[in-house]
Formats: structure tokens, sequence, C-alpha cells
């Protein structure tokens, strides 16, 4: 099994068997905060992440399928997120809240429902 | 049917009898009473009625949003046939069909809506895609079955421009596009009467939902110079009105299922079916076209309880 296809197994079984929004605190990393997440047809994987105000945040983006968007009006960040190495976006959060997120490249009948949230803490 | 639709009607048919002699019988009108009443009616002689459908999505299947999918544009064909005067056109403003990710399939929805909406009593229809029709193939089975994606046509002193804001799945019109557009306006004064039909909104209505154009602030850049600009558009399935300058911007229902308010709930997902209450919040519009004010009377019409 290669790598690519472990991660999507692995994404799979998480997501059906999810209840709830799956959030994952970004790594301290010394002056950054590292996050990855995993965009398919038609979720993110975490769907929700945290990150800590006024520190730099590195996001790695990465597709399981196809391309999709990464928009973040509240944060003025978007990306398309394409097939092959992960997309990195960096980013200093300046204010606390939860902004929402959402695929923002068409990408099928989901396509609606591929969303999720940024939290930004103090 | 509402009321207040009928009585228009009403007096529109009268208009309508009185286009059939043109200007002779606006000429005995005056030569019967020439007051100013008379001098108006016969100025709305040129006036004209079209109806918005929107957001049809055939091929869509959900029980709990819709369990009369298959039913409710057929259901809408019916009202629109059953109108005492008929419009001068239809306007479809997108998602003619429901996404899907096979390709022969949705040629076969196409294909379905294409026969349906030939049970139309008006065989002048204007269609354009909206991002299910659309997105997964930049357009191709769209053009196949209905032709161009943007384009434009008059009618009765009103210039009419298409916009496809879907065709590029990042919900761009792009610069070709515009340039198009551009050129399309430049044709015209800036004071004649200007409607554009787009899917999606033109201007930024929820970017949390995706509910914009990504380049929609353009497009309204080149429109502002016009003085008399509507835009009817579907996408967010419910009636919104908005303006940005004086430019007017129309959301019609869909005929598919409601979408809640934007920014109502977190998530922009189908408001479910109500067995109480069959098809609420669908529905269609007719427009009467006032050319000389350049103004438009709106009518919503709610799809009837079966």
């Amino acid at each position: 099994m290669t790598r690519g296809m472990f991660r999507a197994a692995l994404a799979a079984l998480v997501l059906a068997t999810r209840s709830a929004a799956i959030v994952v605190a970004a790594e301290s990393h010394g002056e950054e905060q590292h996050v990855s997440m995993l965009a398919m047809k038609f979720d993110y994987l975490p769907d929700t992440i945290t990150v800590k105000k006024g520190k730099p945040v590195v996001l790695e983006l990465s597709t399981l399928d196809r391309i999709h968007g990464f928009d973040v009006p509240g944060l003025g960040l978007r990306t398309d997120i394409p097939p092959g190495p992960p997309t990195i976006l960096r980013f200093t959060p300046k204010k606390a809240g939860t902004y929402n997120l959402h695929c923002d490249n068409f990408c099928g009948d989901g396509h609606e429902g591929m969303t999720g949230q940024i939290i930004v803490t103090d | 049917m509402d009321q207040s639709f009928n009585r228009r009607i009403d007096r529109r048919q009268f208009a309508r009898l009185a286009g059939l002699g043109g200007v002779v019988f606006a000429s005995g009108l005056f030569h019967l009473a020439g007051d100013a009443a008379n001098r108006a009616f016969a100025a709305e002689a040129g006036d004209f009625m079209f109806v918005q459908l929107s957001d049809t999505h055939w091929g869509f299947s959900g029980d709990k949003v819709n369990p009369e999918a298959k039913n409710t544009l057929k259901k809408a064909i019916v009202e629109v046939n059953s109108l005492p005067m008929q419009p001068d056109f239809i306007v479809f403003t997108g998602d003619l069909t429901h996404s899907t990710e096979d390709a022969q399939e949705r040629r076969k929805r196409m294909g379905e809506f294409r026969d349906i909406v030939k049970e139309l009593k008006v065989k002048t229809l204007h269609l354009m895609p909206g991002e299910n029709d659309a997105s997964l193939d930049n357009g191709a089975a769209f053009k196949e079955f209905f032709g161009d994606t943007h384009y434009a046509f008059d009618h009765k002193g009103i210039h009419f421009i298409v916009l496809d804001n879907v065709s590029d799945p990042h919900a761009a019109v792009g610069d070709a596009q515009l340039a198009w557009l551009k050129q399309d306006l430049a044709k015209f004064s800036k004071t004649h009467p200007i409607v554009v039909f787009t899917h999606r909104p033109l201007f930024d209505l929820y970017p949390d939902w995706d509910w914009a154009t990504r380049d929609g602030a353009a497009v309204i850049d080149a429109l502002m110079p016009y003085a008399h600009v509507t835009v009817f558009y579907g996408h967010i399935h419910q009636e919104h009105h908005h303006m940005t300058g004086h430019i007017a911007h129309h959301a019609a229902e869909s005929l598919i299922f409601p979408l809640p308010a934007p920014g109502s709930q977190p998530k922009r997902a189908p408001i479910p079916w109500d067995a109480a209450a069959p098809f609420k919040g669908m529905g269609w519009r007719s427009v009467d076209a006032e050319v000389k004010k350049a103004d438009y009377k709106l009518d919503q019409h709610p799809l009837e309880k079966a």
C-alpha cells in the first residue's frame, strides 16, 4: 500500500466513524505553529483547527483526490489545493475568533457541505 | 397565484390587445379621447412580461428535502402555461440539472430537462448554466445541448446580457468574457436599459458560504457607468434583493429546495421538506418590464400545494 493509499484509507475510516467535528490544534515549532489538513470529496480532515493569535502559522494542505479550494474569507486566506506536493499557506492570525472555511472550487454533489473552521485563540 | 399578478395581467392583456393593432389602434385611441391617461396607456403598449425559473436541479433525489423532485419542474411548467397571458420569453437562471460526476448521466439529465421544458407553451427560452451543470466539465455538456453559456440579445428596446460565472469552477467570469462584456456594452448609450441574467450573485452576498463571484466586482465596475441596469440571478434558492449603487440585483427562488437565509445557520444545507406545507419556499417569478422607465415589477409565484 502506498503512502497516499494509506492516507486515503485512514481518512475514509476516520470520516466514516466520526460523529462530531474533528478538531486538531497546531503544534508549536519554535516561533511557528504547524498544522496539516487533508482535503477530499467532500470533507476536510480535520475540519477544525485551532491556532494561537499572533504566532505565525504554517498550514500544510493536501488533497486525496482532485483539486479543491480553501477559502477563509474572515482571515483573507484562499488557495487552491491541487493534487501533488502539499500546498503551504503561511499566515499570522491577528484576532481571536472562529473563522469559517469552505471549498470554493466546485467539486461535485456534496461540494456545498465541504466546510470547516479555523479557531484562533488568545 | 397571487391576486396582484392577476390584476396586472388584466391590465396587460388590454395593452397586448392594443399591441395587436399597433400604431393604428393607439392612434385611434387618441382620436377617441386624447387625454393624459390614454397617452400613458399607449406608451405602455411596448411593455412586456417575462418569466424567470431557476435552480430546477433536474436529477436531484433526496426525500428529506423534496420527495416531489420528479414533479416540481413539471408543476411549475403547468403553472406558467396556465397564465392568462403568456410571457414573451422564459429565462432559466442556471442549475438546470443536478451535478453528477458521470458524464453520460449528466447528458441524460440535460436531455430529459430539454424534453420536459418543451412542454412550455412559450418557445422562446433563454438558458444558462449553473455550477451543477457546468463546473465539472467547463460547460462542455451544456454547450452540446443548449449552446453558448454567455451571449446577449435584444427585446423590445432592452438589451439582455447572459453571463456565465460557473463554467470556471472557481466561480469566475474570466478575462475573456469580461472583455466581451465591455465590447458588448460599448455598443449602447449610457442610458440604454440593460438587464443581466446570471447564476451566481455578482456581488459578495455572503462569502462565508461562497455566495459571490470571484471577479464579480469587475463585472459591476463595467456595468456601473450605465444608468439603467438590473440583474436577475439564482443560485441561493430564495428571493433576495440588493443594490450595488444604482444596480438592482434580484435572486429567485428555486424549483427543487429552499436554502437558508445568508448566515442564518452554520451551514448552507437545504431546508427540509415540510409535509404540512409542501413546496414551501419554492416558486418562480414573473417580471413586468416597463421599457421606457427601465422599471421592472416583480411578482413571486409560490408553488401551490399539490
